[in-house]
């Protein structure tokens, strides 16, 4: 393993980085939905399976395949519509990079709004938040009530007609827990003398709990809160929410949730790394992959005026040892070897191919190279003036005599290495079938140049035209007498 | 009858001139006048003479005759199998005019193009015959 993080590729990196990346996403977008649940199934699946590989249980890593599989295209058909949405979403940077931290409408604001909305219309009210200490020993009668906060809620209950109207609330979180609860009153003497019984059964419980109590005065229509025993008035909506939210603690609670969210996703972070990166490792566990490509040889920086005649070998077998995923994705065009013929000097040329020679794609070793030695002739190249011949082949017919053979052209300009073409004198053409003459005739045929490296000079004809003249035997004891050709 | 031996005189000059334009003594040419590959040889003849010759035929044959020749020397023939020098063989010249020939023997691997070269003992070519050996 320490091996294969060693030969980690800038192509890795990226590889499980951005897999990971993908995993995360998935984790934040579809939070909440049921498809993360069957995601994290499949992901399960997905791992029983390499294990099952990994130990070697066939039919088993077959079967949790197929299910995989099954369940991956099942995911598509049964949430179809919650993956619509979330690609139907037109805002791109929340589907690639941003986080969806949920807000709730805070209870404050709805109290705020509504023992505001009391002051102005002089409705009275009464709304206990208690602290951490209970209540319930403190307050002498309370009709449950249990419903959800609301403005409707509210208004309801302070309503002069409701038969609730009469005593407190109680608010729990964001729910109305009793109504018409009835506080004990403060025996504070130094309350003001406008105090009526809402502002000292206020102050009587605060002064025995850590309860917080808002009034609102029917009379003067004032917003009071009292807390700890003390009654204050507030006149802003703004500072009556915050002393709210201080009391119930939400302010923190908000800051925590924060954190713990932000904590939640880098841990969902570094899991979706590690189990990238633990996928990763599974496949290419194992750098032991051996591959053998055949790949030609490119010659580079030839000097002028030499030629390459002949080399020993036109391929070079390479062995590469790699992980197995990346060896074979390897297409043999990645792999080059280049010999660099810029001290070559005329005649033969050894060189040993090294890993110098050889480009390789990252991720790759190389392992052997066959074969370990080159040889390059290479010779100035020339050019020679040659004469033409046909090579015939076939059975020729018993009874004639070919007296002329001319061919068109009967020389021709050939460039070729100079050491090669020292020992050419002849340049032949195709073979030709000599059952082909009867008669006097005109054959066509191609010129054929041996060695490969040999050429003709540009403008030089590649066939040659035969004309070829014949005789009976019996014509020619008659008398005949024979032309000589070319 | 001066005037009449100066034409006579002028006459024989111009003609002279005309065959021998430097007036030099001419030296004998050792020339090739005929050179021929054949199937055989009769009566130091070259018969059925052939740029194509069948292996079946089992010899084949180089034929060359020469003029001009000043003094006894000896010729070349020098036979090639694909530009393949396979036999040499030296051939006596006997003046004033000279025919020789040299043969090889044709077996089944002699299949292909073949040439002769005629040459001299300073090297000098007169002549490349050509010829292939089928079946």
């Amino acid at each position: 393993m320490y091996s294969q993080i060693y030969q980690l590729r800038w192509q890795d990196v990226i590889d499980i980085l951005f897999v990971s990346y993908l995993l995360f996403r998935f984790y934040v977008i579809f939070k909440g939905t049921h498809v993360l649940r069957v995601l994290i199934a499949i992901a399960l699946l997905f791992f029983l399976q390499r294990i099952a590989v990994l130990l070697g249980l066939v039919v088993t890593s077959w079967a949790i395949q197929g299910i995989t599989a099954a369940s991956a295209l099942l995911i598509i058909v049964l949430f179809t519509r919650e993956i619509r949405s979330v690609f139907q979403t037109r805002n791109l940077g929340l589907l690639l990079w941003g986080f969806h931290f949920k807000q709730k409408e805070t209870p404050c604001d709805i109290v705020a709004d509504v023992v505001f909305d009391f002051a102005k219309e002089r409705t009275g009210a009464l709304i206990i938040f208690p602290g951490k200490e209970d209540i319930r020993g403190v307050i002498q009668k309370s009709i449950k009530w249990d419903g959800k906060l609301s403005r409707e809620m509210l208004h309801t209950i302070f309503e002069k007609n409701s038969p609730v109207h009469d005593g407190a609330v109680i608010v729990q979180g964001d729910r109305i827990t009793d109504v018409s609860v009835i506080l004990p009153l403060s025996t504070n003497p130094n309350l003001p003398n406008y105090f009526g019984t809402r502002h000292r059964a206020a102050v009587g419980l605060t002064e025995v709990t850590d309860a917080l109590v808002v009034v609102v005065s029917e009379e003067r229509g004032v917003v009071s809160i009292s807390k700890a025993g003390e009654i204050t008035p507030v006149s802003q909506k703004d500072v009556f929410v915050q002393i709210l939210r201080k009391h119930l603690g939400l302010m923190e609670q908000e800051k925590e949730g924060l954190r713990k969210a932000r904590l939640e996703f880098a841990l969902v972070g570094l899991v979706s790394l590690g189990l990238i990166t633990g996928t990763w490792i599974s496949f290419t566990k194992g750098y032991d992959t051996v591959l053998a490509y055949n790949v030609p040889i490119e010659y580079t920086n030839r000097p002028p005026g030499l030629e390459i005649m002949e080399t020993s070998a036109s391929f070079v077998k390479v062995e590469l040892v790699g992980a197995g995923p990346v060896i074979r994705f390897i297409k043999p065009d990645q792999i080059s070897i280049r010999v660099d013929l810029s001290n070559a000097v005329s005649g033969k040329n050894t060189y040993t191919i090294t890993k110098d020679n050889i480009t390789l794609p990252p991720g790759v070793t190389l392992s052997k190279v066959t074969p370990q030695f080159l040889d390059v002739f290479l010779d100035e190249v020339v050019e020679k003036f040659l004469p033409v011949q046909v090579d015939w082949v076939g059975t020729i017919s018993k009874e004639l005599l070919v007296t002329k053979v001319d061919l068109d052209p009967s020389r021709v300009r050939v460039l070729g290495g100079k050491k090669v073409l020292e020992g050419i004198e002849t340049v032949y053409t195709e073979k030709v079938q000599v059952e082909m003459i009867n008669s006097d005739t005109i054959i066509t045929s191609r010129l054929v140049l041996t060695p490969a490296s040999l050429k003709l000079v540009p403008g030089q004809r590649e066939k040659v035209n035969i004309e070829v003249k014949v005789i009976s035997k019996e014509d020619w004891k008659e008398g005949v007498d024979t032309e000589e050709g070319g | 009858m001066f005037r009449s031996m100066a034409k006579v005189g002028i006459s024989f000059v111009i003609f002279s001139l005309f065959i021998n334009p430097l007036g030099l003594a001419q030296e004998e040419k050792l020339t090739l006048v005929k050179a021929e590959i054949c199937e055989d040889l009769r009566q130091n003849q070259c018969v059925f003479p052939s740029r194509i010759v069948s292996v079946s035929v089992g010899k084949v044959y180089c034929y060359s005759s020469f003029i001009g020749i000043p003094k006894i020397i000896n010729i070349y023939h020098k036979w090639y199998q694909r530009d393949q020098l396979i036999a040499t063989f030296v051939l006596k010249l006997r003046p004033p005019s000279y025919a020789t020939a040299s043969s090889i023997q044709l077996r089944d691997s002699d299949k292909g193009p073949w040439k002769v070269e005629i040459v001299d003992q300073a090297g000098r070519v007169y002549s490349t015959l050509r010829f292939s050996v089928v079946d």
